[in-house]
């Protein structure tokens, strides 16, 4: 179904995440072994529908439904390599907006500095 | 809250520990802790002899952990793949008052059948856990950087898998206390 009203649509939840790695990480990468790490953890009929939306210099946010974001961040804690490379993924947060998740999560990271202690 | 890790890390990222142990290795920046490695009780009885500070041991018998809780020496269990643990093991560590390590490390390293099992193993040990009260604690368990996460992740992790996080915690701060707080004698002793 396209378009549903408003009332049955699913809450989301947005969850900001960073990849920490030696050599930096690509977005196809970080697509599939998100995809595959749900799959594996709560196979076919399980599986949480989680998208990355996002994801630059390291840093990403990732959508799913709100029921369902405990098992989307438990997938993302037990990812260990991207493109052959160990990683360690950091979630940063978690909003219900996409401008509330940029702004309190990501962009706040690209701002900071030592000099304002952040 | 303290993490126990098996090298020694330098702290470039915070992870949300205040403190590191350090097993099976040697550390100048984190607490070192003593690993006891045991196939039987009477290696692990020389062994406790001659190891001093904050000794934590690993066997893959049930046996040689039911008697490693039972020894005044030791004070934690350690995690690691092959590790088995039996019933009374888990009620002898309340009253003996020695902690059980539960690492993310296992789950790291489980694929497949192998972690279907492990998830299995790890609700049982945290209903069984529930039931007695034992001292457990939640670690990464860690071998390198790369196998390091933030205690939030850990925590969050573990709950889902059936863990009291709250009494993790506690359990967590109750050991910082004892090797950080010169004031902490025993739970309701301190000095004023």
């Amino acid at each position: 179904m396209k378009l549903l009203p408003p009332s049955l649509r699913k809450r989301k939840r947005y969850i900001a995440f960073q990849i920490i790695s030696a050599r930096p990480v690509d977005v196809e990468g970080v697509m599939e072994v998100l995809s595959s790490s749900l799959l594996k953890l709560y196979g076919a009929l399980e599986s949480p529908s989680a998208k990355l939306i996002e994801f630059r210099d390291g840093k990403g946010m990732i959508v799913c439904p709100h029921d369902e974001l405990n098992k989307v961040k438990i997938a993302l804690t037990l990812i260990k390599k991207i493109d052959g490379q160990d990683v360690i993924p950091v979630i940063l947060g978690v909003a219900g907006t996409i401008k509330s998740c940029r702004k309190k999560y990501l962009e706040v990271l690209e701002n900071a500095n030592s000099a304002n202690g952040i | 809250m303290i993490d126990f890790i098996r090298f020694d890390y330098g702290r470039d990222f915070d992870f949300g520990f205040r403190n590191y142990v350090v097993f099976g290795n040697v550390t100048e920046r984190n607490i070192q802790g003593c690993a006891v490695k045991a196939e039987s009780s009477k290696e692990l009885r020389t062994k406790l002899r001659n190891v001093d500070g904050f000794v934590g041991v690993m066997s893959r018998r049930e046996e040689v952990n039911r008697y490693a809780v039972m020894r005044k020496k030791v004070d934690v269990i350690l995690d690691f793949p092959e590790r088995r643990l039996d019933y009374t093991t888990f009620k002898l560590a309340r009253e003996k008052d020695v902690l059980i390590e539960i690492s993310l490390r296992n789950l790291l390293c489980a694929e497949g059948k192998k972690m279907t099992g492990l998830v299995r193993e790890l609700k049982t040990i945290f209903r069984v856990i529930d039931k007695f009260d034992s001292p457990f604690i939640l670690t990464s368990g860690a071998c390198n950087f790369y196998g390091m996460r933030p205690k939030k992740q850990i925590y969050e992790l573990f709950s889902f898998f059936g863990a009291d996080v709250k009494r993790a915690e506690y359990w967590a701060e109750r050991l910082h206390r004892k090797l950080f707080d010169d004031k902490y004698i025993m739970d309701g002793v301190e000095l004023v």
